[in-house]
């Protein structure tokens, strides 16, 4: 009786096969309009990011220097067709994602019906032929089953065990950031103020006017005499003209600026100081968390490493005849100033540490010197720190914690310009034109008549801070004249240079890097003999001393910040 | 796709200028000479509340239809129908958000946090579908849910998963409701919704990875039937749970099994067990030792996870927002840019390092709480999943397993014996 | 089934009633609990602007694009300044409405002469993307009356927002739904 269809049936299966092919080439030709769609939107997704972003920063770039550029009108209409293009992109992206989206919905609706209208037609699938059933289980155990379960418990346990070694990050180590690390140049001349480098590889054979070894080279807006410091990736300087105070953190890696962080200059407050000198002489300190800078205006502010502006305290316009020029220090969440001005009997001189986080005012001593152009450094001296300042007519050491002064030595005066450094447990400060002295620092109180060590007057540097090797001071005149002594005050030798320098010398394992007024930078090896080892050109008159990482110097000219790296430092990050 | 993560130019930082950014009024109100009128602002009021009793309606009326559905009308058809309804609704209307597999969260929130004010519709959201599983079984999953809906309508030809793979697969859905739980109560992040792969297509916007993870689940859905309402699903644990107390069970067919098995191959989530025969004499005798040796090493792993669970806290814990700011901050500027900025405005409106640190280290403690609780839990869990490898109940005939069951309907059509009860075929036994 | 069942399953039924008991009691007493904390209305997401600090994640992280925050204007505040801080760049080359002067990236802030001095600044909310610069702008040298504020007829209410996950100063929060702005205020 099932092998006779009656005419009924007939046209049922037409129409039942009708359907069918229907359905299936709905199914097909919304598959392939699914998939294009797809590819379509994700295609114009990934232009219009690409464009949001590469329209967002040339406008970015472009506004920045409006206030610049001579030929505003070219700028303006540049910018102005920029910022519609931005716009038609982005809303047309809007206007498309909207739609396709819609669309892309109903596609894949008409795609399922038409697939499950052709499955139902299809009937439930027929069971394979010769195909089993799954058997019956009996009643004792699988072995695949518990094995694989023991399997996954031991892998939550390596998991477990695992994720202990990886602690949350900084969570767990309780050391405090007392000192910044020793490894990073976070202020003026590095760590201690010393201007040596931590790391012993130089990089050699740079030439700036034709480009060679030099990883990047990036143009500072405006202009300043401060030295940059750096801190893993981040490099942080400071430019300044009469209107604007501008601090820069720039990435180490491609030298690209990353933010600008902006102090007024309040009119009232604008010091007297020559063009040449600038507002943006000292140089900036960072702890790793925010960058700490001043100028000669008096203000002191602190940006977080987003540039974010933290806090900014005005000082006061220091009484500072040639431009206030104390660099900054940060120790244990604070950031200590040396304030110098007028002259020591106006007792308006002063040590200021604030708090790094709130701007604080932690602790403040008056000091009986006058105005200074030196930096305060930070130095161990045996087991504890002490903050040693130079000014007229006072070495000064402190507690930097509390402010206490540990002891002072009258054994210096004048126009103080070059830094101190410690080394070997003595003091080295240098009165310009007529001095080294060498005060021994383990005193307490007034040491004058007892603690000094030496003096030698072969030499006395204006401008270039001291430097030592551990065996031997090295001295730097602005007029070229290299003296060095031993640390029992002999003479070793002296030797002229054929150039000027503003910038202080650094040494870099066991040499001694000279960076010229005119831009050109010396290796000198480190000995109880003068050897020039080479000269390379940077390309740019230059008064800033070096900033160093691994395998990389960072050189502030009078335009640009250079990064001269070796071949192998090129994808260093951070150390 | 929001393109969001490509908007984050440095343009805004170049802008950056010092000073307040709290609101002050600095200028005076204007005095207006001519006739000028301020223009009224209007804004847009939210959803009326009476939306959010008609979502309940549904819900409640899907949920028994849909129980009436799977046992007693017992047509794939209808279900499909249903679910496609509930996506539409619940999914695309509603935008699928707020469900009942979110509002797990919700609940965990309210009874942590006495701060946050639980609506009360998202009790019944939460509730309603664990009530109907209580007397029906998993039939939210099979008609109502729209996350599964979407999973069910891709699927094309299910691939059979081994059993003990499919243990395994659910000891993750495990450890994520458990992770969910304690993130909500500890921090108030809600984990399901933040990772939940298809609401953006509910939305037709959305995270740019979350459209994709959405995307491979699907293609995964494609072969593998529900990939997401088996191994991920948190609320699904509830569900499965609760269903192995159902009241009544989902039965293929009403009348006597014959073994024929058609059922347990249609079935594409493995939910159909073969019978198991009864153990023998010296079976039993080993059967009573298995039970003993299980609960001896059922202590020991509990133990062990409770352990080890709290070790791995650590690494959960960076879940925190407190947390993160607070290694942010002792660590340096590495970390997502929000939270540099979180730190520093916590820092600029007064906050001491110390609080901080203080806060994430009471977090952490609270963490390595749950984490040890959460690592006894999947020993527990892990324990019994062994004795159910080692010892089961007699069953006799193919029986749709509760827990596993997700209501969808396609059995009924492959079972010969339900055929015959509906007609489509003659009996060969009279 | 045969005789021998019979005694091992009334042991095993009895379980598995008590333990759906529970089970039940247990979820009454859930939902007993919840509901003595509900409150009655639902919740939406609002910004308070006393902490925003217009970071711009709110144009950057909403699922929906553009963002469901929109500036919107307290005209009341408004100082209706002839340079406002809102409007234009903090250094800009000239007072007009030229892109290079604006802060506003789409133009949504349009500006309008009233009378001298004063003119009159409205959102236009098809093109604002509550990136919030003009916030700034206003709250740091203005009266702040610009305000980032979520709108609800956008807003799709998500349980879980995602602009308030990132959020830095925490000023994204569940408000009652029957007083849905924290403008004004």
């Amino acid at each position: 009786m099932s092998h006779m269809t009656t005419s009924t049936e007939q046209d049922k299966n037409r129409l039942v096969t009708s359907i069918r092919v229907v359905a299936s080439s709905t199914a097909m030709v919304a598959g392939v309009f699914t998939v294009a769609l797809v590819i379509l939107l994700a295609a114009e997704f990934l232009r219009a990011s690409y464009l949001d972003v590469s329209y967002q920063s040339q406008i970015a770039s472009q506004r920045s220097r409006l206030h610049q550029i001579a030929d505003q009108d070219e700028a303006i209409r540049q910018i102005r067709q920029l910022d519609l293009s931005w716009r038609r992109s982005v809303f047309a992206w809007y206007r498309f994602s909207h739609l396709a989206s819609r669309t892309l919905f109903i596609a894949i609706g008409i795609l399922i019906l038409s697939i499950q209208i052709v499955d139902y037609l299809a009937g439930p699938t027929p069971a394979k032929p010769g195909a089993s059933r799954p058997p019956a289980r009996s009643a004792v155990l699988e072995p695949l089953h518990l094995a694989s379960l023991v399997a996954v418990g031991v892998l939550g346990a390596v998991a477990a065990v695992i994720g202990l070694q990886a602690p949350v990050p900084g969570l767990q180590a309780q050391a405090s950031a007392a000192q910044p690390s020793e490894r990073h140049w976070y202020r003026f001349r590095g760590p201690e103020g010393a201007g040596i480098s931590p790391y012993s590889e130089i990089p050699v054979g740079f030439d700036g006017p034709t480009n060679q070894g030099i990883l990047w080279k990036t143009a500072i807006p405006l202009p300043g005499h401060s030295s940059p410091v750096l801190w893993e990736d981040r490099l942080f300087v400071t430019g300044a003209d009469t209107n604007d105070c501008q601090v820069y953190c720039l990435d180490a890696n491609n030298g690209q600026i990353l933010w600008v962080g902006h102090v007024k200059v309040q009119p009232d407050r604008l010091p007297k100081v020559p063009a040449e000198t600038g507002l943006a002489a000292p140089t900036m300190a960072t702890d790793g968390r925010q960058a700490y800078a001043i100028f000669a205006t008096g203000d002191l502010v602190a940006f977080d490493m987003a540039g974010r502006l933290v806090w900014q305290v005005s000082l006061g316009l220091p009484d500072s005849p040639y431009g206030y020029a104390s660099s900054l220090e940060a120790f244990d969440g604070l950031v200590i100033v040396q304030f110098d001005q007028g002259q020591p009997e106006d007792r308006a001189s002063k040590v200021i540490a604030l708090d790094g986080r709130s701007g604080k005012a932690v602790w403040q001593v008056n000091r009986p010197v006058g105005a200074s152009w030196t930096s305060p450094i930070l130095a161990r001296i045996g087991t504890a720190w002490q903050l040693i300042t130079v000014a007229n007519p006072m070495i000064i050491a402190y507690d930097p914690r509390t402010g206490q002064e540990l002891w002072r030595a009258e054994a210096v005066a004048g126009d103080l310009a070059a830094s101190p450094i410690a080394a070997e447990g003595l003091v080295l400060a240098v009165q310009p034109y007529a001095k080294l002295v060498a005060v021994k620092a383990d005193g307490r109180g007034d040491v004058t008549k007892t603690h000094v060590a030496w003096e030698n007057d072969k030499a006395g540097p204006e401008v270039c801070s001291p430097l030592c090797d551990g065996r031997y001071v090295y001295l730097l005149d602005s007029s070229g004249m290299l003296t060095a002594i031993d640390l029992k005050g002999q003479l070793v030798y002296q030797q002229v240079i054929d150039l000027q320098f503003k910038a202080s010398p650094s040494l870099a394992g066991k040499e001694l890097l000279l960076i010229s007024e005119d831009g050109t930078m010396l290796r000198i090896a480190a000995g109880p003999e003068f050897k020039e080892l080479a000269r390379y050109q940077i390309g740019e008159e230059c008064t800033a001393s070096p900033a160093f990482s691994r395998g990389r110097i960072y050189i502030r000219g009078r335009q640009h910040i250079f990064c001269i790296a070796t071949k192998g430092s090129q994808d260093q990050t951070s150390q | 796709m929001t393109m969001g993560w490509a908007l984050k130019t440095p343009l805004l930082s170049c802008l950056l200028w010092p000073g307040m950014v709290w609101a002050v009024e600095r200028f005076p109100p204007p005095q207006f000479e001519t006739d000028y009128v301020r223009p009224e602002v209007l804004l847009a009021k939210p959803r009326p509340v009476v939306w959010d009793y008609i979502d309940l309606a549904f819900l409640a009326i899907g949920l028994g239809t849909a129980s009436w559905l799977a046992h007693r009308y017992r047509h794939r058809r209808a279900i499909l129908g249903l679910m496609l309804a509930s996506v539409l609704y619940l999914g695309f209307f509603r935008k699928g958000c707020i469900c009942p597999v979110g509002a797990v969260q919700n609940v965990v929130l309210a009874i942590a946090n006495s701060e946050y004010n639980l609506p009360l519709s998202v009790v019944f959201i939460f509730g309603l579908p664990l009530l109907f599983a209580l007397f029906f079984g998993r039939v939210f999953c099979g008609a109502i849910c729209p996350l599964g809906a979407v999973q069910d309508l891709v699927l094309l030809r299910p691939v059979a998963i081994p059993v003990w793979l499919e243990s395994i697969g659910r000891l993750a859905a495990y450890i994520y409701l458990g992770l969910a739980i304690a993130s909500t109560a500890i921090s108030g992040v809600f984990l399901v919704c933040r990772y939940d792969p298809f609401v953006s297509a509910f939305r037709f916007s959305g995270n740019l990875y979350i459209l994709i993870l959405g995307g491979c689940i699907l293609l995964i859905a494609l072969f593998i039937g529900r990939p997401y309402c088996r191994f991920l699903c948190p609320y699904g644990v509830i569900l499965r749970n609760l269903s192995r107390l159902t009241r009544r069970m989902i039965s293929i067919s009403p009348d006597k099994c014959i073994d024929c098995g058609l059922c347990a191959k249609a079935c594409p989530f493995g939910a159909i067990r073969p019978p198991v025969t009864r153990p023998k004499g010296q079976a039993i005798a080993t059967l009573k030792a298995l039970l003993l040796w299980w609960v001896a090493a059922s202590t020991i792993i509990m133990l062990a996870g409770f352990f080890l669970g709290s070790l791995a806290a650590r690494g959960i814990a960076r879940l925190d927002s407190t947390v993160q700011m607070a290694s942010n901050l002792q660590a340096g500027s590495d970390g997502p840019s929000h939270i540099r900025d979180a730190v520093a405005a916590y820092l600029a409106s007064g906050g001491t390092a110390e609080a901080l640190l203080e806060k994430a280290r009471v977090t952490l403690a609270r963490y390595r709480m749950a984490g040890g609780l959460l690592g006894g839990w999947i020993g527990l869990v892990i324990g019994l999943k062994a004795l159910g490898a080692c010892i089961k109940w007699p069953q006799d005939g193919y029986r749709a397993d509760p827990a596993s069951c997700l209501a969808c309907g396609r059995c009924f059509a492959y079972c010969p014996r339900e055929h015959l009860r509906r007609g489509k075929l003659e009996s060969h036994d009279h | 089934m045969n005789k021998k069942d019979q005694d091992v399953i009334p042991r095993r039924s009895f379980l598995k009633e008590a333990l759906w008991g529970g089970c039940l009691v247990g979820l009454g007493g859930l939902a007993g609990l919840s509901i003595a904390r509900a409150k009655r209305s639902g919740l939406v997401w609002q910004i308070d602007p006393s902490k925003c600090i217009a970071c711009g994640r709110c144009a950057t992280h909403c699922v929906l694009e553009p963002s469901a925050v929109r500036c919107v204007h307290d005209f009341k505040v408004c100082g209706y300044c002839r340079i406002c801080f809102g409007f234009f760049d903090p250094q800009p080359l000239a007072i007009n409405e030229g892109a290079e002067n604006q802060l506003c990236p789409t133009g949504a802030l349009v500006r309008k002469f009233v009378e001298d001095p004063y003119y009159q600044y409205t959102v236009d909310e098809s093109l604002c993307i509550g990136c919030g610069r003009c916030v700034k702008g206003c709250n740091a040298f203005g009266n702040g009356s610009l305000k980032l504020q979520v709108k609800h007829d956008i807003c799709v209410n998500c349980n879980s927002c995602s602009i308030a996950e990132v959020c830095p100063t925490g000023a994204f929060r569940r408000i009652p739904a029957h007083h849905a702005y924290l403008w004004g205020i």
